[in-house]
């Protein structure tokens, strides 16, 4: 092959988002066809699928092949691609019947609940079902055909990416439209006979050889760019689009020529059942008085993908016709099905877990995870790497960037802890070298207490939540490395004490910052320690899972699993699932943040709306990450300047403290008594105050979430590459020659600056949503009616809106790195 | 004749824009076409260039006689900022090889800087790029050295750096996001709000739950059946369409 033809066939351009579009659509729908496919393998049969991956497949290879490299080069290339997403990938895709599928890989509850409403919506209705008649999908077709074909058009998609993503979107979309009533994908239902589709893709080939013969034809340039661009493999322009003009005509015209063909020879053929139109035999058979409702066509469809022989009878009295036409037009029932209409057989009690995801069910990891030793290891792993920060910091240069004390706590085990927050769950606690030595805290053998009744809530974990951010920011912890070691040091000698005096997980429940830290993050893991089948906690008498037994200790926290609910004060030591003696707990996979949403009597914790504490932590959680933010801004730095230049002082301290102190105290409790007492009275329910502040201070969490992922994430992708070289300096120096580690050259995360606006914002977007569709649940939990729910939602709602506004707003400013690696960044 | 008549307009149009025509390709828009020596060289650039955002640079290599592709030449690309614009320094940091970066500044004067092309940085493998990082705006200059059996030419052309968009305006897909899902959560409520308000009498309750909930909780193929339900607060709900009246 020669070395022209290799590059061509090399230049692939792969577009991420478009890629892992297709890719989770592909996902969705074999989701869906392989749950279908059990139920009704006729209707679904394997060549469905085949068919819909391939027209996605055609789609991904029309726009990442070198079809789309050379497609501004080349008009011929540029017409195979057009070609390819509007003759091949439409027809293939609607094959694959893919309403269905799709429709039945979303979860069950968004489908029921998100999607559901809209779907009997008469607009939604008459819009599909306009949309979808075979005229108005003719006339898209031809405007999108002509348009996009001018040479204006053209020229504008060929000059902006954009555009051009745009044009091919247009493509797609209508010829999606034209090939509907051709194919006819199930469960629609034609709206013209079948004997009319030859004369529609007649007419549509009218079209497409009218424009093929402008093109092969003209004697003229149709497209400048064509004109001025390079001209490659000794083609002339007008030769160029002459061959464009063929491969529109030739291959354009046989993609509708050869099913008319084959439609209408079936169409005349006699004894082939699809010829008949099915409206005809639904006729005969309706025309028949011995017939009962339950031959109608749609009901033997409804047979055939229902489990059961059983006949459906239906009575006109029943809305006897809506429920056969909800009921055969829809596969997706089970459960509705079992139990109201009795028509599948009885769903049996399964004895195996209850389908979800179990990170500790997964070969290998689940093992690994499970084994007390794993957990040691990484505590030591990560004491080790504690000893070193502590000894750089104390030892080493006292450049922030420059030094581990300076590097490695505050940009990359913040944004990790943070990312396993978000991504997984609370596995710091699970490694955390602070309470690597509790055992060795208790054989002191030191009088072991309860951890003091006065102290039993979370009131000390927020003031020293408090003093710690407010020393962070009081004495630049960031930038001085041997503060920051000192601060570690500190940290185990008390972790140490407390292990040694007090009983239980004292420190980690009511003491440790980071701990309450991570505590409120972990109320939006995805992951959570929680029993498999609560029918088997029913009986079990011996509760070890909190207790423990001889061979492993119970839940330190006091966490009893049957009653255990959401993340709260939960370590994920995951004592208690080596203590089952029934295997029954999981790390299981949870809709994040919906846990907030109940207000249940959980173990240890008793029920949010009565636990003020639990509410002050969460908004000190939420506040303390746009103002932890805020304070690194260039306005902000700018305003403690001048307050302390106009009060006459010598240094900006004393404001960054009290503004702190108003940002992480204040505000939170002000806006939070407002918002209770307006939506209260708003919508006049009898809810008290502290119960509309303790659940919705709550429903802040994901957005203070957010903003600690997005800031942190910042330091991270800025700071990415001090690490290496700040490791290999402190362990020449901490080790000498006895470790010697290569040099590497450092770099940076592959992230321009606006990729990271972009992701923060994402981030921002995902909590802020999260947020108030917490709030609503909430709301609607309380006040049924519409009316009411929103007044009772309305002021949290704004609480939440400004907070997300005041996010977008820092994450733009240009930020004052203090000590960390520089970036200029835009103004 | 009508047709010939639009094709000469066509024609005349075609002739009195090409000189302002501003080609594109595949490396966005083409700065420049030269014939020089024993080359005919082509550069692209993506067609909006701001600062402090990678930008595409690529370079197709022609032989001037018989306009084959040329792989095997050595592409270098220097550039030079704006003679009035400082260079402000950025943090020393490295990156894949290919991607050009500002050098620190030096004594207040301009610096330009080079960088080679690769075909293994450009998506068309015919051509030569550069992902390269402008770091003020105006009028910057590329020289790009073409060098291929033992031949060597240079070529020149402009690069208008233009100021950056405000960020804002830059990050408003992910912005409207939010408003548009609320809306669409909001109309989700109202509707299930509303198939939650029906009411069928004089038709058993589990059925009367059922059918609710069969309209509340299922996902119907409605629009697709061109079936019509009427919907009606209190009254029964009757049966419309072809299928739905012969039923009946």
């Amino acid at each position: 092959m020669s070395s022209v033809s290799q590059a061509i066939l090399s230049s692939w351009s792969f577009d991420p988002k478009i890629t892992l579009g297709i890719v989770a659509v592909i996902i969705l729908y074999l989701r869906g066809w392989r749950i279908l496919h059990r139920t009704s393998p006729a209707r679904f049969p394997g060549w469905r699928a085949l068919a819909f991956l391939a027209g996605l497949g055609t789609v991904w290879l029309a726009i990442a092949s070198p079809l789309d490299a050379f497609s501004g080069l080349l008009l011929s290339a540029h017409m195979v691609q057009h070609l390819l997403l509007m003759s091949v990938a439409p027809p293939l895709i609607l094959l694959g019947a893919p309403f269905l599928p799709l429709l039945r890989g979303l979860p069950r509850k968004f489908a029921r609940d998100g999607v559901g409403p809209f779907l009997t919506w008469p607009a939604l209705r008459l819009v599909g079902t306009t949309l979808t008649h075979p005229l108005n999908c003719w006339l898209i077709m031809a405007v999108t055909l002509f348009v996009w074909h001018v040479p204006a058009a053209f020229d504008l998609a060929l000059r902006s990416p954009a555009w051009h993503k745009f044009e091919h979107a247009c493509f797609l979309g209508a010829w999606l439209l034209f090939w509907w009533p051709v194919v006819r994908p199930f469960p629609s239902r034609p709206q013209w006979p079948l004997w009319s589709v030859p004369f529609y893709l007649l007419a549509a080939d009218l079209l497409n050889t009218t424009l093929s013969a402008i093109l092969t034809f003209s004697d003229h340039v149709l497209y400048p760019t064509y004109l001025a661009a390079p001209r490659l493999f000794g083609t002339t322009v007008l030769g160029d689009q002459s061959c464009a003009g063929l491969i529109m005509w030739v291959p354009g015209s046989l993609v509708y020529l050869v099913p008319a063909a084959l439609i209408a020879i079936k169409y005349l053929s006699s004894s082939n059942p699809l010829v008949r139109p099915q409206m005809v035999r639904l006729k005969r058979a309706l025309k028949s008085p011995s017939l009962p409702v339950r031959n109608s066509l749609l009901a033997r469809v409804f047979r055939k993908l229902s489990v059961s022989d059983r006949s459906v009878s239906l009575t006109p009295r029943f809305s006897g016709v809506t429920g056969t036409v909800l009921t055969s037009a829809t596969v997706s029932i089970s459960t509705v099905f079992r139990t109201q209409w009795k028509l599948l057989p009885p769903k049996t009690a399964s004895a195996t877990p209850t389908g979800h995801f179990d990170l500790l069910s997964l070969p290998l990891l689940g093992p690994f995870l499970r084994t007390q030793s794993t957990r040691r290891v990484m505590q030591g792993v990560l004491f080790i790497i504690a000893l070193a920060v502590i000894a750089d910091g104390l030892f080493g240069p006292q450049a922030s960037s420059a030094n581990l004390a300076g590097v490695l706590p505050w940009t990359y085990w913040r944004a990790f802890v943070v990312i396993a927050l978000l991504a997984a769950g609370n596995f710091f606690c699970m490694a955390c070298p602070f309470t690597l030595f509790r055992k060795l805290g208790r054989r002191l053998g030191l009088p072991q207490r309860a951890w003091p009744r006065a102290l039993r809530s979370k009131w000390f974990g927020i003031a020293l939540l408090v003093l710690f951010f407010w020393a962070y920011e009081a004495f630049s912890l960031w930038d001085r490395p041997i503060w920051t070691a000192w601060l570690i040091i500190n940290y185990f000698l008390i972790a140490l004490a407390i292990d040694a005096f007090f009983s239980g997980a004292s420190f980690c429940k009511y003491v440790c910052p980071i701990g309450q830290f991570q505590f409120v993050a972990s109320l939006v893991s995805p992951l959570e320690v929680k029993v498999r089948q609560p029918a088997v906690c029913a009986d079990c008498k011996t509760h070890d899972c909190l207790r423990g037994n001889a061979l492993q200790s119970g839940c330190e926290t006091d966490l009893y699993l049957p009653r255990k609910s959401g993340n709260l004060d939960c370590t994920f030591c995951l004592d208690c699932v080596r203590a089952c003696p029934h295997d029954n707990i999981g790390l299981m996979a949870v809709a994040p943040g919906m846990d907030l949403v109940r207000d249940s009597q959980r173990s240890s914790i008793g029920r949010f709306s009565r636990r003020l504490d639990i509410a002050g932590l969460a908004l000190v959680f939420v506040f303390a990450a746009f103002a932890n933010a805020a304070f690194m801004t260039a306005p902000v730095v700018a305003l403690t300047r001048k307050l302390a230049a106009h009060f006459g002082l010598a240094s900006s301290q004393p404001v960054t403290s009290i503004l702190l102190f108003m940002a992480l105290l204040v505000v939170p409790a002000t806006v939070s008594l407002v918002a209770a007492y307006a939506s209260r009275a708003a919508s006049r329910e009898p809810i008290t105050i502290r119960e509309l502040f303790c659940r919705f201070a709550l429903v802040l969490v994901p957005l203070g979430a957010a903003m600690w992922a997005g800031h942190f994430l910042m330091h991270l992708f800025v700071g990415w590459g001090s690490g290496w070289a700040t490791v290999r300096r402190a362990a020449t120096s901490l080790a000498g020659h006895f470790l010697t580690l290569p040099s590497r050259e450092s770099s940076t995360l592959p992230i321009g600056i606006d990729n990271l606006h972009a992701l923060q914002t994402i981030l921002l977007d995902a909590g802020l949503l999260l947020a108030l569709y917490l709030a609503w649940r909430i709301c609607v939990s309380y006040a049924p009616r519409m009316r009411d729910a929103v007044k009772l939602f309305a002021p949290w709602a704004g609480v939440a809106m400004v907070l997300y506004a005041i996010g977008v707003w820092i994450i733009l400013q240009p930020m004052e790195m203090r000590g960390l690696a520089a970036l200029i960044l835009p103004t | 004749m009508k047709r010939i008549g639009y094709i000469k307009a066509f024609q005349v149009f075609v002739l009195f824009g090409v000189s302002q025509t501003v080609a594109h390709a595949d490396g966005g828009i083409m700065r420049l076409r030269h014939v020089q020596g024993p080359f005919v060289i082509t550069i692209f650039t993506t067609p909006e260039i701001v600062p402090h955002r990678a930008v595409d640079v690529s370079v197709l290599v022609q032989r001037r006689d018989s306009n084959d592709v040329i792989l095997d030449a050595s592409v270098d690309l220097l550039l030079t900022p704006p003679p009035t614009a400082a260079v402000k320094p950025t943090d020393p940091i490295c990156g894949p090889s290919g991607v050009g970066f500002l050098s620190p500044e030096s004594a207040g004067h301009d610096a330009p800087f080079s960088t080679p092309a690769a075909r293994a940085q450009s998506s068309n493998k015919l051509m030569y790029a550069a992902a390269i990082e402008f770091g003020r705006p105006g009028d910057w200059t590329l020289d790009a050295t073409v060098k291929s059996n033992g031949a060597s030419e240079r070529f020149s052309c402009r690069i208008p750096v233009v100021p950056p968009p405000r960020q804002l305006a830059g990050l408003w897909p992910y912005l409207a996001f939010p408003p548009f899902a609320i809306i669409a959560f909001a109309l989700n409520q109202w509707l299930a709000h509303g198939l939650n308000r029906q009411r069928l009498p004089g038709v058993a309750t589990h059925t009367v739950l059922a059918s609710a909930q069969l309209q509340r909780s299922l996902p119907v193929v409605l629009p697709l059946l061109g079936e019509r339900v009427g919907v009606g607060t209190g009254a029964p709900v009757r049966p419309q369409g072809f299928i739905a009246r012969r039923l009946a």
